[in-house]
């Protein structure tokens, strides 16, 4: 009987370390996230610096020429004339920002469990929780200006907002939030974020605390917080406030920006390649024409197609022709001129505006602006947004708060062939939400 | 007093227990063959192996009986070991001894072996007689006719493609709607084989074992889902003088005839190419003068006809003679060969008392029909089993398999590798030599002017001669193969064994691609990334020859340790194992290429592969091209398993089996929830039953199972799967990951249910056999990507999301008729029906447009709701437009013309026809064997019915933009009244896309019936018997004759497509086999 017990014991003695023998990868090219390198490289991938493209496509920036879209896609089409549809191609504004949004989910549901860095990088554990936040508050911030409503303080639009998914499990169906819910959601995740990052990253693809700091006066801004946008943007101004000299930069060039310039803080790039395409946008001739002669931005920014008389766009930040969709002192020094004015800060206001307008001109030509009323000078900043943030996504969000919160009436148009196009209602439209979300969740579509 | 004897007896690897008691005398026992001639020698004894007689001249034994055995044997050399139960009385007076095939078979299901009476499951036993009818080097083509159920897919495969991918073999349907993991599992000798399955020689193959439903499937667990076949190999016996037998067989095969398959004509693919040229379709081509794409030689007569630089005269008489020529001619010639394959055996086998061996060497020599291509296998196999004590037994197998593939040949008749620029195939005038025989150029890439040309004299010769590649290509895999069994058996108490099994598996396979600087190949990159300064070139890639090399390596260890039980308890017998397992698996494969390769130094150079360089001719920049890359994968499974079965009186019997997989793909804790994979069945033989009273069937048994087999899918994981992707992409140049499955602790593997229900017959003395056989397939949680919520950050995810189900009948019947006479006649005929349905998945059925649907035409699995995974969809076809012959469909109910927004329906709501399955619902085939005196005459037909094909046809699209012909062209509509005769549409020009084409071609008016009748071959055995030598040892000879491939004896299309090969569209038809061989046995 001895000999029995034996023997069913050797098949057990032989599964019993089974559990380090079935852990062994199916595939050496495959990874759990184990490491605080896994995650990084997850981090580094780059869909995670994912900015709207659609928010670029749909603001009044650019125009195509009536045969072009009359042989468009219907993606383009459509959306030209803000009349969404469920298209594949707009899915992808959705679909993009939540993928990353899963990538940083992924992040932070292992951030805590993965050993410590071993590798040549020197990972810290804090600068990739952060990381993550922030690319998650990004994701959402990106999403906000095209599915939802703009933020209103009185009435929180209950069901308005997007699902809120902050962990990587599949399983947890997708509910709307409401719009408070996903502004605070956002912040939150900023302001976690903001201790544990550095002050500026080693590369620019990957968030810092002035990456935040901007995030974050960006988001009060299209609030209609201004005081807090107006603190962060002060924030980051104390940290960095250089600027380009746009007289030290060739206009001949195909691309007059560089990469990673100093302007530059965070880079972000559109989900697709939607609008903005040198051949077949060609620039608002009336935005064209408001810069001055000696406007450096006319030449930096745009080329004049000799043969057809057309203008189009050169002026990204990544120094190519994928537009920029990041964050960037230019755009910081204009909230925290707008901010001002609200505020009541003329003159601080005034300085801020000057100081970025003269790095604009050629040298010694700007003439500085000076004792103007708050109207009129913010009359003049919200037009330097628009001639300075040239599709970098600012303009639609622009056309959306001014409607909400100054009653501004801004109705892009579009005319095609004769007919005019014009925004619905407030001009606030929504992308539709895809019509794979709405049958797998049962989730209300925007109206 | 009773006393009790106990005697533990070894017969065919089980343990027999009984008892036995007082004497009772004098029986007469009569043992006859099935033609009722006496067979002498036949010596009867107990299971403790005592000798009670041995019969005589006429085939009497006479023997007294001991009370209490119920049990006994009877030994005959030429005859399988008959196991006799006697507790059926009155005993019968006469006894057959059947042929192997017919009685006392012996199931491997690779864990144990159990007599066939005592199984419930559904299993096929095919020894090595039915194997050695057909001829051939792969075992698996083997299989085909001997056996229900099995279907070989050879839809993929060109006519001379001759190996058999386990892949493309199905038990009884599909029961997974993954591709990659459709294989039924191959077990070679109680373990999965993890090499090349073509590695085993057939003739050292003792017998083959379906395992086709889930009572015998199962045990194999979570890799049985799709049937599982058992190759057992040969084995010495013990108390047998060495016996030697040697064979060999030549195989012929015919030269593909390529005017076998009506082709476009030359008249007409020149006419053509003068029409678009004359429409101006050549002109971009023609005026750009940067890439120089090439055109064809009539396209360069009519350019230059253009530009006058060529008198009419001349053009007439350069137009005359390529209209002379049909390249298929100068192909037969050079590209194809009679194929022949040459097989040498010697194997000897015997045993003493305590050991017993088996060793074989196996030589064989492929020359493929097409010259360059040609494959040569040795395989040694030994096999040695030791008595080491009488309670212990010990065994060691060894194979080694070595094998060299030549790859030469650039390819069959439309291969791109002859393609005059990519996408568009050689014009059917080109010649691959000149009058004398001597390779010529074709054009290839670049036109031909441009080639002559180009770079001055700087660059090197540009040109493409089909037959220099064919001569100068060394593209070679080698294959080494070693297979180390070990095996011990040890007797702890009565009727209990512990068994412990080992085996090592490597296999190592180089492959090995030199091309020499002559090669077009090498001649091409040097002169792309050739840097050209006036009078000097500096050459990018080095002007010499490129070596590639690749290897995967394989080791496998497996082990396992079981108890087996067999013996009495209470009235019955029980035979039961339990046991663990566990196998690693791993897998290293690695490219390397090292240009500058001096093959007459072996030495190379490093190039530099990261930096972009401008390429000859303003073709942009590139990097130089840089297969290299390495892989490494480990598989790894631990098994719990056990299998018990209980046979009462020989008249019934219950099974059952239970198994528990965890393996490494799928992470620990989620091992740890599965459920366990188990069967039951049960037999009972009624025709033991005292009411059973139909003589004409003196045999019947009823056999029923139940129980789930799996599938594992080794590319998913229930944990979040990060791909590591480099940093190419990156803008930091820092390297990145992909989430590729995001967590899924839900993931499992594939189930399939199977209920099995079988009825075994026997008329009288067994001049019937058969079976017939009703079973029904659950495919539960296949994967399949399913939709789900892009919120979750990912759109589509593969998931346990689909159901599938089949069901079908096997039967199959075996006379044994006239044995009395001279001639001895042995029909057979197995027929299979199989049908499936795929039950439910998560995909949206709006967003699946038809248009893939019908392009796909069943090719590959695509589940629709309610349908057979392979169906073919077509677009109702409407007739062709009298007026303009345009292709007519229907679009909402009302006939269409609106062809784009016809492949644009939505799969569910679609005016779409569902045409049927592309693989046969119903098949099976006819073997007889005729033998007279000392001939033997076999004739196989096969049948497959119930399935359909789509044949191809003339796509102007394609005729315009890649001059691709099609015999259809000539069958066009070309004026009004051809509608009535013709359904191809009339030719369109411009052409902006291919909805016209791809609507007619996926209409209904180009699916044919694949239903056919096939003589699959004849085979003629002479045998003969004499003694030799002083002791008259005996020797004999077989000698046999075998064609195959005879051609189809009726068909179901009229345009005389074989529908088995290449989609019924293969460039020629099956060639006929002619094979020669002997075997002798001393």
């Amino acid at each position: 009987m001895k000999i029995i017990i034996m023997l069913f014991g050797i098949p057990i003695l032989m599964l019993g370390s089974c559990k380090k023998f079935l852990d062994a990868k199916p595939d050496q090219s495959l990874a759990t996230p184990s490491s605080l390198y896994d995650l990084q490289t997850l981090l580094d991938n780059v869909d995670m610096n994912v900015s709207s493209s659609v928010s670029n496509l749909i603001s009044d920036e650019y125009y195509f020429s009536d045969s072009y879209w009359t042989s468009a896609i219907s993606q383009y089409k459509n959306a030209y004339i803000w009349e969404s549809k469920d298209d594949e191609l707009l899915n992808m504004e959705w679909i993009y920002p939540f993928k990353a949004i899963l990538y940083a989910n992924i992040v932070l549901d292992n951030i805590d469990k993965v050993s410590n860095d071993t590798s040549m990088y020197h990972l810290d554990r804090n600068t990739i929780k952060g990381s993550a936040l922030f690319y998650r508050a990004y994701a959402y911030a990106g999403l906000s200006q095209i599915f939802v409503p703009p933020y209103d303080s009185t009435n929180g639009q209950p069901r308005m907002g997007i699902p809120l998914r902050l962990t990587g499990d599949f399983n947890i169906p997708s509910v709307r939030s409401s719009v408070t819910e996903l502004y605070e959601q956002i912040i939150n995740d900023l302001g976690n974020a903001l201790p544990l990052l550095p002050e500026r990253a080693t590369y620019k693809t990957r968030p810092s605390v002035l990456a935040c700091y901007g995030l974050l006066a960006r988001t009060y801004l299209y609030m209609g917080k201004y005081t807090l946008a107006e603190e962060y943007a002060g924030k980051y101004l104390a940290i960095n406030p250089t600027l380009i000299r746009f007289d030290t930069l060739s206009a001949t060039a195909a691309y007059p920006f560089s990469l990673f310039n100093v302007e530059a803080e965070y880079y972000a790039k559109p989900s697709t390649s939607l609008g903005g395409t040198t051949s077949i946008s060609f620039m608002d001739t009336l935005l064209y024409r408001s810069y001055t002669v000696n406007d450096l931005r006319k030449t930096l920014y745009y080329t004049i197609n000799t043969s057809t008389g057309t203008i189009g766009f050169k002026g990204s930040y990544w120094g190519a022709s994928r537009l920029f969709g990041g964050i960037a002192t230019d755009e910081v020094y204009l909230i925290m001129a707008e901010s001002m004015v609200r505020n009541g800060k003329i003159q601080d206001a005034t300085d801020y505006l000057n100081t970025l307008l003269a790095t604009r001109y050629k040298s010694g030509t700007y003439i500085p602006l000076q004792g103007l009323g708050k109207e009129s000078l913010l009359a003049i900043v919200l037009n330097e947004r628009r001639k300075e943030l040239v599709f970098r996504t600012a303009r639609w969000s622009d056309i959306r708060r001014l409607n909400q919160y100054d009653k501004a009436g801004l109705k892009p148009r579009r005319m095609i062939a004769g007919k005019v196009y014009e925004t619905m209602g407030n001009g606030i439209s929504l992308l539709k939400i895809p019509q794979t979300v709405i049958d797998e969740t049962g989730m209300n579509q925007n109206e | 007093m009773r006393k009790i004897h106990l005697h533990i007896v070894y017969i065919v690897c089980l343990l027999q227990y009984f008892t036995a008691q007082a004497q009772q005398k004098g029986y007469t026992l009569r043992v006859l063959s099935p033609d009722n001639r006496p067979i002498p020698m036949v010596r009867l004894a107990t299971l403790s192996d005592k000798t009670l007689a041995v019969s005589d001249s006429l085939g009497y034994l006479r023997f007294d009986l001991v009370e209490g055995i119920n049990v006994l044997t009877l030994h005959h050399e030429a005859y399988p070991l008959k196991v006799w139960h006697i507790d059926h009385r009155p005993l019968p007076s006469v006894i057959y001894l059947m042929p192997a095939e017919l009685d006392s078979v012996v199931v491997q299901t690779g864990y144990q072996s159990i007599p066939r009476e005592r199984v419930t499951g559904s299993v096929e036993v095919i020894d090595a007689k039915a194997l050695q009818l057909r001829t051939g080097s792969d075992l698996l083509s083997r299989l085909e006719g001997t056996s229900t159920a099995l279907l070989f897919d050879r839809r993929s495969m060109q006519p001379n493609e001759r190996g058999m991918d386990p892949n493309n073999l199905s038990i009884r349907g599909i029961s997974t709607l993954t591709a990659a993991i459709k294989s039924p599992l191959v077990v070679v000798d109680n373990f999965p084989y993890d090499g090349d399955i073509n590695n085993i020689n057939p003739n050292d193959v003792e017998s083959v074992t379906l395992l086709k439903d889930a009572a015998a499937a199962s045990i194999w667990g979570a890799r049985a889902g799709n049937g599982v076949i058992v190759i057992t190999t040969k084995k010495g016996r013990y108390g047998r003088p060495m016996t030697v037998y040697a064979g060999s067989t030549l195989i012929s095969s015919s030269k593909p005839d390529l005017f076998s398959v009506p082709k476009m004509s030359v008249k007409d693919y020149i006419d053509v190419e003068k029409y678009l040229f004359d429409k101006g379709a050549y002109n971009s081509s023609i005026s750009n003068r940067t890439t120089y794409p090439s055109l064809t030689p009539v396209v360069e007569l009519l350019a230059q006809r253009r530009a006058g630089t060529l008198s009419p005269a001349d053009s007439a008489t350069q137009m005359q003679s390529l209209l002379a020529q049909d390249v298929r001619h100068d192909f037969e010639k050079y590209i194809y060969r009679p194929g022949l394959i040459q097989q040498y055996y010697v194997r000897l086998d015997g045993g003493g008392d305590k050991n017993k061996y088996s060793l074989s060497v196996g030589y064989d020599c492929n020359a493929n029909s097409l010259v360059g291509n040609d494959y040569k296998r040795i395989s040694l196999r030994s096999s040695t089993d030791l008595r080491l004590t009488k309670a212990w037994e010990l065994s060691m197998n060894l194979s080694l398999t070595s094998g060299n593939t030549q790859n030469n040949s650039l390819g069959n008749y439309g291969s791109s590798n002859y393609e005059y620029r990519a996408g568009k195939p050689l014009y059917p005038y080109a010649r691959l030599t000149d009058d004398n025989g001597n390779p010529v150029a074709v054009v290839h890439d670049y036109r031909i002017d441009y080639v002559d040309t180009a770079g001055h004299g700087l660059l090197r010769d540009w040109k493409y001669r089909p037959l220099q590649e064919l001569r100068i290509s060394d593209k070679r895999t080698t294959l080494q193969d070693i297979v180390l069994d070990a095996h011990s058996a040890y007797i702890l108490y009565k009727g209990i064994q512990l068994q412990m099994d080992y085996r090592y598996e490597s296999s190592h396979n180089d492959f090995r691609n030199y091309m020499s600087p002559q090669s077009y190949y090498v001649r091409n990159l040097v002169n792309l990334f050739s840097q050209l300064n006036k009078e000097s070139v500096t050459y990018i890639v080095p002007n010499d020859g490129i070596l590639q090399q690749s290897y995967t390596d394989m080791h496998s260890n497996r082990l396992r340790g079981q108890l087996a039980v067999n013996r009495a308890m209470g009235p019955g017998l029980l035979s039961a194992i339990a046991g663990a397992e566990l196998s690693d698996i791993q897998t290293l494969t690695d490219t390397r290429r090292l240009y500058g390769f001096s093959e007459a130094y072996y030495t190379g150079t490093t190039v530099d592969n990261v930096s972009y360089y401008p390429q000859y001719g303003g073709r942009g920049t590139a990097r130089i091209p840089d297969p290299s890359g390495v892989d490494k994968t480990t598989s790894r499974l631990v098994s719990y398993y056990a299998n018990a079965a209980y046979a009462y009186k020989d008249k019934y019997t219950l099974s059952s089996s239970f198994r528990k997989d965890a393996s490494n793909l799928f992470g620990v804790s989620t091992n740890n929830k599965w459920k366990p994979l188990w069967s039951a069945g049960a037999a009972w033989e009624i025709s033991r039953e005292s009411f059973y009273s139909i003589a004409a069937l003196p045999y019947l048994r009823l056999r029923t199972s139940y129980g789930y087999q799996g599938n594992v899918n080794n590319t998913t994981s229930p944990l979040t799967i990060l791909s590591a992707i480099g940093s190419t992409s990156s803008f930091i140049n820092q390297p990145m990951s992909v989430v590729l499955t995001p967590a899924d602790p839900s993931l499992r593997w594939e189930s399939v249910r199977q209920v099995n229900i079988g009825l075994d017959f026997a008329g009288a003395q067994r001049t019937v056999t058969g079976k017939i056989e009703y079973y029904r397939k659950d495919s539960r949680d296949l994967l399949l990507n399913g939709v789900i919520d892009p919120t979750t950050g990912f759109a589509a995810m593969l998931a346990n999301s689909a159901d599938m189900q089949g069901q079908g009948w096997d039967f199959s019947v075996q006379g044994n008729l006239f044995r009395e006479g001279q001639i001895h006649w042995t029909p057979t005929l197995l027929l299979s029906t199989v049908s499936m349905k795929v039950k439910d998945y998560l995909l949206n059925d709006i967003t699946r447009t038809v248009s893939g649907f019908v392009s796909n035409g069943g090719k590959s699995i695509l589940p629709v709701r309610g349908a057979n995974p392979y169906t073919i969809y077509s677009y109702p076809f409407a007739g062709l437009d009298p007026a303009t012959g345009d292709p007519q469909g229907y679009l909402g109910g009302q006939v269409s013309k609106n062809y784009r927004d016809i492949s644009r329906q939505s799969i569910d709501t679609g005016d779409i026809v569902r045409s049927g399955s592309a693989i046969p619902l119903l098949f099976g085939f006819i073997n007889n064997s005729l033998a007279y005196k000392s001939i033997l005459l076999t004739l196989s037909i096969s049948g497959r019915f119930r399935y359909y094909f789509r044949k191809s046809t003339i796509s102007y699209y394609n005729l315009f933009q890649s001059g691709i012909g099609h015999a259809d062209y000539s069958k066009r509509w070309q004026k009004e009244g051809d509608e009535k005769n013709t359904t191809i549409p009339s030719l369109l020009y411009p052409l902006s896309d291919s909805y016209r084409d791809d609507f007619y071609a996926g209409s209904t008016a180009t699916v044919l019936k694949g239903d056919h009748i096939r003589l699959e071959y004849i085979r003629l055995d002479w045998h003969t018997q004499f003694a030799i030598g002083r002791d008259a040892r005996k020797v004999s000879i077989n000698a046999f004759l075998n064609a195959s491939n005879l051609g189809i004896l009726w068909r179901a299309n009229k345009e005389s497509l074989d529908p088995d090969y290449d989609y019924g569209n293969a460039v020629y038809k099956l060639p006929a086999t002619l094979s020669i061989g002997f075997t002798i046995k001393y």
